[in-house]
């Protein structure tokens, strides 16, 4: 990066943090802190919601997915727009007139104090291993492109959240969120654009496209049923809208943001803005990845994205072989995306398709071969790669700034809520249940300190993850069944007694645990398992106990 | 769906469809439209 790229880095986050603190004065009683005093319109929180979960790694992981996997990972939020809708009928109206902090309050009032606390803890625990791994894992790949140590970048992302969330509280997060995602498709567009102009001369747009399709690159949809593929139709459409509604039905970091809406049907246009933006956002990131493939198909890529492990490869007595086998796949698949290019019929496009997946292949085997020597997942490192090279100077600060910024966003929402969750369902139900206002908001305050110097303190522990966005849902699966499982008998199922959800909550992450362990069935599936047995279990022991019970 | 039985309050009505339940409807229209979309946007594609 040149001086510009880093002065521009630097007053994005600068004007980034003052704005939202600027827009999060007079958050000084518990409800300002905590829900905005549920004062926001519809589009503030829409855009902080899809701000949220476009994180950095979204940037990093999801444009390397792309490139090396291509575009089947889309199908992964078909279920989201279905999810979008429950949640609105059934949830949304739910919640606001429980007049509630959290969805965990309502659990009480549903069943009972011992329920809440399960749930509660089910939640702090998942949600900080995710807010650990949502910090750590930007982290590792800004560290080694832009050169820092580690721990200062850590450390510089953790203090700037940590003063942010603290500080503004909700109000703030939501503004900036807002102004955030503005850039953040900005900043997707220049890219595109720049990687498309920088094609070669006599490649078009639409030659580009041609060539992603023929690498199999452009694969949105594949409607075959397969319970181990993780992405495709069926599993997107039922798995992810589990995974959905667990996560804007069940987790704080998402109720809290629609909880903030000055009505139901404020809170439920956010949603559903979520669910027709959600989709189209997630392909045009995933088209992105498929560009930049065919950008170093005609632009001979290093053997590794990563300096590191690349470093580490150029050191091994195998490189000259392998740099050679992989200079050679990439002179033959050059050559085969030429003729694809020029192909006159449909017979000679077939032929030059062929020769050019066999070409990928063999490069492929070479990236692999060198991956294993210089270890980690390169794809992570693609994207950046793309963007320091390639882009001209000051676009780069600004990109860079803004997955900075992203990962800001959702570690500060992942903390605000966990201090939320902290202080109404734990602080003030169980150890200080009467102070005053003014108590709960320093309470508050403290506790998200905490939770972002836990969050910053974790960093590190999860660098052995794959690809990062997989990692993060992974997290969640494991817990976001039971969570779903017990909300669904909340809203639904009048006969579940309190004994039965929480024994219910207990069986249904034994069998995500049990399945996770013992199966290979994809991971989202574990999000139907959970809330299945979830069910089951509690009416069985409603059954025997007695609803009341 | 559990809302539509009961009248919305004027507050609470969406700003373009007349009722909730109109919304959700257009919006799974929506999601089958763009799965439709893909589908042939790959099968287009598809090497």
């Amino acid at each position: 990066m040149r001086p510009l790229d880093w002065a521009v880095m630097f007053g994005w986050l600068l004007f980034l943090v003052a704005y939202g603190l600027w827009r999060g004065r007079g958050s000084g009683s518990v409800s300002q802190y905590l829900l905005a005093g549920k004062t926001m319109p519809w589009y503030a929180m829409g855009l902080s919601i899809m701000a949220t979960q476009a994180s950095a790694i979204t940037f990093i992981s999801t444009t390397g997915q792309s490139y090396t996997d291509g575009m089947r990972f889309v199908q992964f939020y078909f279920g989201l727009p279905l999810a979008m809708v429950a949640l609105c009928a059934t949830a949304v109206p739910i919640f606001h007139r429980a007049k509630v902090y959290t969805a965990y309050q309502y659990l009480e009032q549903r069943f009972d104090a011992k329920t809440r606390t399960l749930v509660t803890s089910v939640f702090l625990i998942s949600r900080g291993l995710a807010a650990g791994i949502g910090l750590s894992a930007p982290a590792i790949v800004l560290s080694v492109i832009l050169d820092w140590p580690y721990r200062v970048t850590v450390l510089i992302m953790g203090a700037l959240v940590v003063l942010f969330t603290t500080m503004g509280g909700i109000k703030a997060i939501t503004w900036a969120d807002v102004l955030q995602m503005m850039v953040i498709m900005a900043a997707l567009v220049i890219a595109l654009f720049i990687a498309v102009e920088s094609l070669p001369r006599d490649v078009s747009f639409f030659d580009a496209v041609r060539i992603a399709g023929a690498a199999g690159r452009l694969n949105a949809v594949t409607a075959r049923l397969d319970w181990n593929d993780r992405y495709n139709l069926w599993s997107g459409l039922i798995g992810g809208m589990f995974l959905a509604l667990a996560y804007f039905g069940t987790d704080q970091s998402q109720v809290q943001r629609y909880l903030t809406g000055k009505s139901i049907a404020q809170s439920r246009l956010s949603l559903l803005f979520n669910a027709m933006a959600k989709v189209p956002v997630q392909f045009f990131i995933l088209f992105i990845g498929a560009i930049v493939f065919v950008f170093f198909v005609f632009v001979r890529p290093p053997l590794l994205f990563q300096p590191v492990g690349l470093a580490a490869v150029q050191q091994s007595p195998q490189y000259p072989s392998i740099q050679s086998r992989f200079d050679m796949a990439f002179n033959q698949r050059l050559s085969a995306a030429r003729r694809l290019r020029d192909a006159p019929d449909a017979a000679a496009r077939s032929s030059a398709a062929a020769d050019f997946r066999q070409a990928q292949q063999r490069l492929d085997a070479a990236r692999a071969r060198a991956m294993e020597l210089g270890g980690g997942n390169d794809a992570n490192y693609i994207f950046l790669s793309f963007v320091t090279h390639y882009l001209p100077v000051g676009i780069v600060g600004l990109v860079i700034g803004v997955i900075f910024s992203a990962a800001m966003s959702s570690i500060s929402g992942e903390i605000n809520s966990l201090a939320t969750v902290t202080v109404i369902d734990i602080y003030a139900r169980h150890i200080r249940p009467n102070a005053s206002d003014r108590h709960y908001v320093i309470a508050s305050r403290w506790a998200t300190a905490f939770w972002g110097i836990y969050a910053a303190g974790f960093a590190g522990a999860a660098q052995g993850f794959g690809a990062l966005i997989e990692a993060v849902n992974q997290v969640g699966s494991l817990f976001y069944g039971g969570l779903l499982g017990v909300f669904v008998l909340a809203f639904f199922i009048r006969r579940a007694g309190a004994n039965g959800a929480f024994f219910g909550v207990l069986a249904g992450e034994a069998a995500i645990f049990a399945a996770a362990k013992f199966t290979n069935i994809a991971f989202l599936w574990y999000n139907v398992i959970g809330c299945l047995v979830v069910i089951a279990t509690a009416l069985i022991v409603s059954a025997i106990a007695g609803p009341k019970r | 769906m559990r809302d539509s039985a009961a009248p919305e309050p004027p507050g609470d009505r969406p700003p373009v469809f007349s009722s909730w339940p109109r919304a959700y409807a257009f919006v799974i229209a929506y999601l089958a439209a763009l799965v439709a979309l893909l589908y042939w946007f790959t099968a287009h594609f598809s090497p």
